[in-house]
C-alpha cells in the first residue's frame, strides 16, 4: 500500500515537471532567484546570471500603469569636459552591462505577474532629443528597458523605473562614465560604492529584491486624501517641458540652516509655498497641498541592491485651516519629515506592500485582470494624493580621478501620469541641480519657486528645453 | 550671462526668453552662437505594428470553420440546407466588411460596406420573393446610412479647420438623416408625409450642433475649458 502511494506521488511529480518546463507562462511557480540567502550566495557561481527575474516589490506597479504614451521613466546625465566619443562609449557600455547585468533584461507578461528575461543583444546608443524620457519603443531599442543617449559632451541614461531606482541608475551611469574615461583617457580610476569596477564579477546581492529580505510582520499603509493639483493647459502627449535651476549649495545650506531644517525639507517648504500662492489665486475650494518625497531605504538597511529599494512619504499643509506663512510651512514640513522618515514607519509601509503582493488570492488573479485593478489603485492612491513630488538623489561625491572630468550632473523624472509635474534634484560640486518636468504649459510653480529662492538671497541660474 | 528683469533669476546663455515668465532677454553683449541645452530633434511615440494580412487570414479561417459547422449541422439535422444559409450569408457579410476596413481606405471601406449590405439584403429579398420592401425601404435606408457615415468620417478626418466644427456638421447631418428616415417609413406605409417623432431628437441635436459651431470660434473660452477640465 505504502509502495503504491509513493509510486503515485513520484508519477505525479514527473508529470508536473514535464508540463512545467516548457511553459514559460507558469514560471512563477518555479523557485524565484531574485532573493538569494547568504548560504546560497556562495553556491551561485559568479558567472551564473539568472535567465529570468521576478519584478521587485516596488516595480510591480509600473507595468500596469504603462500605456503606449506614458511610462514611468527617469533620466540621469553627466556632462564631461570633452565631446563624447560614441565608439568608446559603446565599448564602455558593454563592459558595464557585464558588471551590472540587472540592466540587461526585458519585460515580459506572464499569466499572473510580469517578469524580466535576460537579453543578449547589444544595446544601441541614441542621439539626445528635445523631449527626453518618452516611452521606450521596445522593438527599436532591442528590448532594453534603458536608453543611453549622447549629445555633445553629455551622456544621458534614461531608465524605465521597473528596472531600477535613482541610486541603481546612478551607479550604472557612474560605472559607465568611469569605464568610458578609463578607455578614452587611459586614467587610473578609483572605484567606490557608486563607481563599480567592471572587471569584478557581479554580486548576486546587487540584483536581489531587498523588500523581501528586510520586511517584517507588521504592515501599515499610509492614509491619503485628494491633494490640490495646479491647473493648466496640457501639452501634446509627446511633449515634456523641463526647467533646470542651478543653485549654489553653500548658500542653500546656510539658508536651510537658518530655518533649522534639512535641504529637502527646505525645498519642499518652498514648493508648498509656491503652490499655496497658486491655489489662493485660482481655486475657490481649498484642497491639501501635499508633496510626495521618495526615501532611499538603503540608508536604513545594509544592501547592495541596484534594483528598486525606495519608499515615499507625504508631507504638506491643509490650507482650509488658513494661510500658512513660510516659517509655518518650514516647521510643518520639517516636523512631518522627522516623524515619518523613520525606519519603523518605512518598514511598516514596505511590509504592507510585500504582504499585499504575497497574498495568495491577489497572486492568483490573472495579469489581464490585475492590470486594470493596479492601474486604478495607483491613480487613486498615487498621483491623486500629491500635488507634486520632490525626489532628492542627494549629494553625489565622486573620486577625484572622475570628478576632474565631470562638469555637472542632472537628474529628472518623465511625464507624470495624473499630476501636472514632478521635481528632482541632485547635488554635485558646489551646486544643486533642481529640475522641474511638467506636462502643462503654465510655469507658475517654477516661477514662484525660483522667485522665492531669489527673495531669500539664493542665486539661481535657469536653463530649459525651450523649442525654437 | 543675463538676468530676468521680472523674476531676478540668472539665465543661461541659450535662453532667448525667461523660461519662467517669458520676458524677453535684452542684452546687447549676449553671445549669438550659444550652446543649446537640448537639441531640436523630437522623439516620436512607438508605432503600433499590426499584421493586417495575418488578421485577415485568421478572420476568414474562423469564418470558414463557423460557416462549415453550421451548414453541416443544418444538413445532418434537417436533411437539407435551410436556415444555415442565412448564417453563412451573415458571416460572409461580416468578413467582407472587416476586410474592406482592413485593406481599403476608410472612404472606400464605407462605400464597399454599403454595397455589401445592399447585396446581402437583395439576396434575402430574392430568397423570400419580397422585392417590394427591399426597393422601397431597405435600399434607401441603407443608402441614407451610407451617406451619413461617409459625411461624418469625411468631416471628422478632414477636421474642417476645427474638430468641434466637424462634430457640429456630423450632428446636423444626423438630424437630416432622421427626418429622411421618417419620410421614408411614411411613404412605405402608404401614408402622407407627416413629421412626428423625428422632430423630438432633431431639435436638441440641432441646438447642440449650433452651440458647438459657435463655441469653435471662441478660442479663449475653449482654452479655459481645456484648462479647467484636464485630468
Amino acid at each position: 500500500m505504502k509502495k503504491r502511494f509513493l509510486w503515485t506521488i513520484f508519477g505525479f511529480s514527473v508529470m508536473i515537471k514535464a508540463v512545467r518546463k516548457p511553459m514559460t507562462l507558469f514560471r512563477l511557480f518555479e523557485k524565484p532567484p531574485t532573493y538569494i540567502r547568504e548560504s546560497e550566495m556562495e553556491a551561485l557561481s559568479k558567472n551564473q546570471i539568472p535567465s529570468w527575474l521576478k519584478l521587485d516589490h516596488a516595480a510591480i506597479i509600473y507595468p500596469p500603469t504603462t500605456s503606449r504614451r506614458i511610462a514611468a521613466m527617469f533620466r540621469l546625465s553627466v556632462s564631461l569636459d570633452h565631446t563624447v566619443d560614441k565608439d568608446i562609449l559603446k565599448a564602455a557600455l558593454q563592459n558595464t552591462l557585464r558588471r551590472i547585468p540587472s540592466f540587461g533584461y526585458r519585460l515580459r507578461q506572464g499569466l499572473f505577474w510580469w517578469y524580466f528575461t535576460r537579453l543578449d543583444a547589444e544595446p544601441e546608443i541614441k542621439d539626445d532629443a528635445n523631449n527626453p524620457m518618452l516611452r521606450i519603443d521596445e522593438k527599436r531599442n532591442r528590448y532594453y528597458l534603458f536608453r543611453l543617449r549622447c549629445y555633445e559632451n553629455r551622456i544621458a541614461l534614461e531608465v524605465y523605473h521597473a528596472l531600477a531606482d535613482g541610486t541603481g541608475g546612478l551607479t550604472f551611469l557612474m560605472t559607465l562614465t568611469a569605464e568610458y574615461l578609463r578607455l578614452k583617457c587611459n586614467d587610473p580610476i578609483e572605484y567606490s560604492d557608486i563607481v563599480l569596477n567592471p572587471s569584478d564579477a557581479p554580486d548576486p546581492e546587487e540584483y536581489e529584491d531587498s523588500y523581501i529580505r528586510f520586511s517584517r510582520k507588521a504592515g501599515a499603509m499610509e492614509q491619503s486624501t485628494r491633494a490640490y493639483h495646479v491647473p493648466g493647459a496640457e501639452e501634446d502627449p509627446h511633449i515634456l517641458n523641463l526647467i533646470t535651476g542651478k543653485i549654489p549649495l553653500d548658500e542653500l545650506k546656510s539658508t536651510a540652516k537658518a530655518y533649522n531644517c534639512h535641504i529637502t525639507s527646505f525645498l519642499c517648504a518652498v514648493m508648498i509655498d509656491a503652490i499655496q500662492q497658486i491655489q489662493e489665486e485660482n481655486a475657490q475650494k481649498k484642497h491639501p497641498i501635499i508633496i510626495s518625497v521618495p526615501v532611499n531605504l538603503r540608508q536604513f538597511y545594509p544592501t547592495k541592491t541596484l534594483r528598486n529599494f525606495s519608499s515615499y512619504l507625504f508631507v504638506g499643509i491643509d490650507p482650509k485651516l488658513g494661510h500658512y506663512s513660510f516659517d509655518e510651512i518650514v516647521s510643518q514640513v520639517s516636523g512631518q519629515m522627522s516623524l515619518l522618515a523613520t525606519e519603523k514607519r518605512m518598514n511598516a509601509k514596505m511590509t504592507a506592500n510585500v504582504q499585499m503582493t504575497n497574498n495568495i488570492f491577489f497572486r492568483a488573479i490573472p495579469t489581464f485582470i490585475k492590470k486594470p485593478i493596479l492601474s486604478v489603485g495607483e491613480l487613486l492612491m498615487g498621483d491623486r494624493c500629491c500635488s507634486n513630488s520632490l525626489s532628492n538623489l542627494g549629494y553625489v561625491s565622486l573620486p577625484d580621478t572622475l570628478e576632474k572630468h565631470i562638469d555637472r550632473l542632472n537628474f529628472m523624472l518623465g511625464r507624470p501620469r495624473a499630476k501636472p509635474g514632478s521635481t528632482t534634484c541632485v547635488g554635485y560640486g558646489n551646486n544643486l541641480y533642481i529640475t522641474f518636468s511638467r506636462k502643462i504649459k503654465e510655469t507658475d510653480t517654477e516661477k514662484y519657486f525660483f522667485q522665492k529662492l531669489v527673495q531669500l538671497n539664493i542665486p539661481v541660474e535657469i536653463e530649459s528645453n525651450h523649442r525654437s | 550671462m543675463s538676468y530676468c528683469v521680472n523674476c531676478g533669476v540668472k539665465l543661461a546663455d541659450s535662453e532667448p526668453v525667461c523660461p519662467l515668465c517669458q520676458t524677453p532677454v535684452i542684452n546687447p553683449n549676449q553671445p549669438t552662437d550659444t550652446h543649446r541645452a537640448y537639441p531640436d530633434h523630437m522623439d516620436r511615440f512607438p508605432q503600433k505594428h499590426i499584421n493586417r494580412m495575418f488578421v485577415f487570414r485568421l478572420a476568414w479561417l474562423v469564418a470558414g470553420i463557423v460557416s462549415a459547422t453550421f451548414l453541416l449541422c443544418d444538413f445532418f439535422t434537417a436533411g437539407s440546407i435551410g436556415w444555415s444559409v442565412y448564417v453563412v450569408l451573415g458571416v460572409l457579410f461580416i468578413g467582407s466588411v472587416a476586410s474592406a476596413f482592413c485593406f481599403a481606405s476608410v472612404y472606400a471601406a464605407v462605400i464597399l460596406s454599403a454595397g455589401c449590405t445592399l447585396a446581402l439584403l437583395a439576396i434575402i429579398a430574392w430568397m423570400n420573393s419580397g422585392w417590394k420592401w427591399f426597393v422601397y425601404l431597405a435600399a434607401p435606408f441603407t443608402l441614407i446610412l451610407g451617406v451619413l457615415f461617409f459625411v461624418c468620417i469625411l468631416t471628422i478626418k478632414k477636421k474642417i479647420k476645427s474638430l468641434l466644427r466637424g462634430i457640429a456638421v456630423c450632428l446636423l447631418v444626423c438630424a437630416v438623416a432622421l427626418i429622411a428616415i421618417e419620410i421614408l417609413t411614411d411613404l412605405y406605409g402608404g401614408q402622407l408625409v407627416h413629421l412626428y417623432w423625428s422632430i423630438y431628437p432633431c431639435v436638441p441635436i440641432s441646438v447642440i450642433a449650433i452651440g458647438l459651431f459657435i463655441l469653435s470660434f471662441n478660442k479663449k473660452l475653449l482654452a479655459e475649458i481645456k484648462k479647467r477640465t484636464f485630468i
